[in-house]
């Protein structure tokens, strides 16, 4: 089994990216969340520079994958450099063994990339025949759509909706995750 | 054998082996002679181990209904002997002649044992007596460990809980308290007050001095409140910590207590103690909740001698008090022996490396129950790097796998 880290930049998130990728690589990757408890800026903290290597090596992992919201769209480079510079920085700390899964506007931009599953658990039709990738903020959307039914779609039915969604779907319809499996693959047959 | 009981050797809870009560299914644990601290989430059973351990040391079975199914108190003196307690609870069988309810058939079955050699077997009458030999002496078995301990030489271990909440009758504190000194009783008080524990050896001082009174056939018209109120001292020891520890600089009883006399006994009335804080003297009403617990910890731990149970002393109470109750107890655990549950990180970050082993884990195991366990040492190995590389204790808990 190959070992590999999560960091994200929220438990939720971190949860939710674990269950989705188990679903295709449980058989041959262990997913270790390596930052547990750190949540947005604390990204940033030297803390977390600090503890990074110790969880990366007790941990005995091969490489890291880095999960991070771009709250915006890939068209805007400012943000786009400004993530990547953020991981640059924080993966030297472990020699640069990482990965870099960047969703574009935010984590729930994935689940649209599977809607028939998200209907199907909030009970409601809605069609999302789009570009994912195109979609503004679309957590609130995902609250808006379901603000009127029994149960209304919060953050932390994430790690448990992660579990039931297709990942070959959200792979088809949602370029950043496609290519993110992309380097994920190259980095699983050469760590 | 030394005549004062601070010079005899001690004894402090060295393991425990536990049944049935509660969350707690069968656990054993082993602690540290000083200073032990219980984490774990909520709901994993640790206020009741806490609760289960005061109840099985200070089990009197002439006093208490047995709460638990067994419980092996094993503790250890500061000369290497283990004395071992074990309590179980059995069902008598239903004669059906008196048609017993459940609670009159349930019995206690105890054993005893020194350095591993069983001495008391299957006790299960209060009305057997039965001599045990310790260091060429035949010693009188007694059911009330604290009487044993101290028949064999040694220091008794008076335990001592702090939950929660302070308790909601405390007589001198949060009410006005009372005491009667009856002339023609043997002993003179006959109501002693429910309140905190370091009120005894006031109560035993006031109650000397009327004794004296009475000896000496003083007449007790010409007492004044004056003569008195100098009896009613709280502690040095007590004061003490209270000022290095807490915002109460100083604690006095009132001087608005009343005194009454006729031929049989002697009433002192509305006594209670005030706090001064700011500069200014105030009673308990007046007082924050962080320092009513602070004065509740420092004034019961203070006085205390055995064992201390403390229920997460961060309740309350500000970082900057909170680092310093945290030196408070352990620098009390120097001498005594103090277990304390916490949801602080802080709380661990008062730990040295090599304190990491007195750490226990509690976590909740649907089949097994309440499960306790001590830090591994590849956890420990990992908590040194976090304390080297990143900074505490409470880093290592907050940002790694801990309790996962």
């Amino acid at each position: 089994m190959i070992r590999v880290g999560l960091v994200g930049e929220d438990p939720n998130d971190t949860a939710s990216i674990k269950h989705l990728l188990e679903k295709k690589y449980s058989n041959k990757v262990k997913f270790l969340p390596l930052a547990r408890r750190i949540r947005g800026d604390q990204l940033e903290s030297a803390k977390l520079r600090k503890s990074l290597p110790i969880e990366f090596t007790e941990n005995k992992c091969s490489f890291v994958i880095y999960i991070r919201d771009l709250d915006a769209f890939e068209s805007q480079s400012a943000k786009v450099q400004e993530r990547k510079r953020w991981f640059k920085s924080l993966d030297s700390v472990i020699n640069n063994k990482g990965i870099l899964l960047l969703n574009i506007w935010e984590l729930e931009a994935l689940i649209l990339g599977d809607i028939d599953t998200f209907n199907s658990i909030y009970k409601i039709n809605h069609k999302f025949s789009s570009n994912p990738m195109l979609q503004d903020k679309p957590k609130e959307l995902l609250k808006r759509i379901t603000s009127h039914t029994n149960k209304q779609y919060k953050e932390a039915h994430c790690p448990e909706l992660f579990k039931l969604l297709d990942i070959d779907k959200i792979e088809k319809s949602c370029l950043c995750f496609k290519n993110f499996i992309a380097d994920f693959e190259k980095k699983l047959k050469k760590p | 054998m030394p005549k004062e009981i601070s010079e005899r050797p001690k004894v402090y809870l060295s393991k425990v082996h536990l049944k049935g009560f509660k969350s707690i299914e069968d656990v054993t644990i082993d602690f540290k002679r000083n200073f032990n601290v219980l984490i774990g989430k909520n709901g994993s059973g640790k206020s009741n181990l806490i609760e289960l351990l005061f109840k099985a040391i200070n089990f009197n079975r002439s006093r208490d209904k047995i709460s638990f199914e067994f419980a092996k108190i094993t503790l250890l003196s500061t000369d290497n002997h283990f004395f071992s307690f074990e309590l179980e609870r059995f069902l008598r069988k239903n004669n059906f002649i008196n048609n017993d309810e459940i609670d009159d058939r349930i019995g206690v079955k105890e054993r005893f044992l020194i350095d591993d050699t069983l001495l008391i077997d299957d006790l299960n009458k209060y009305s057997v007596r039965k001599k045990i030999e310790f260091n060429g002496k035949n010693i009188a078995y007694s059911h009330n460990k604290n009487i044993l301990i101290s028949k064999m030489g040694y220091q008794p271990i008076y335990s001592l809980i702090i939950k929660f909440n302070s308790p909601e009758k405390l007589d001198f504190i949060n009410a006005p308290g009372s005491l009667k000194y009856d002339f023609d009783e043997i002993v003179g008080f006959l109501d002693y007050p429910e309140s905190m524990n370091f009120f005894t050896p006031i109560i035993l001082e006031v109650e000397s001095y009327f004794e004296a009174l009475e000896e000496n056939d003083i007449d007790f018209n010409t007492i004044k409140v004056d003569d008195i109120l100098d009896k009613f001292r709280v502690q040095g020891s007590i004061l003490e910590n209270l000022q290095l520890y807490s915002p109460v600089e100083d604690v006095r009883f009132s001087p608005n207590m009343n005194l009454y006399h006729n031929d049989n006994n002697l009433i002192v009335d509305n006594i209670r103690i005030e706090f001064k804080v700011n500069n200014i003297w105030m009673p308990w009403s007046q007082l924050s909740d962080g320092t009513k617990r602070l004065f509740y910890i420092i004034a019961e731990t203070t006085y205390s001698n055995g064992l201390v149970l403390i229920e997460e002393p961060e309740l309350g109470v500000h970082p900057h008090q909170f680092n310093l109750l945290m030196d408070f107890l352990k620098t009390q655990s120097e001498t005594k022996q103090i277990i304390i549950s916490t949801h602080s990180p802080k709380a661990l970050d008062h730990l040295s490396k090599d304190e990491l082993d007195s750490i226990l884990i509690a976590s909740y195991d649907l089949k097994k129950g309440t499960q306790i366990r001590h830090l591994t040492t590849t956890e420990i190995k990992k908590a040194k790097k976090y304390m080297k590389e990143v900074g505490f204790f409470s880093d290592y808990w907050m940002l790694s796998d801990l309790e996962e």
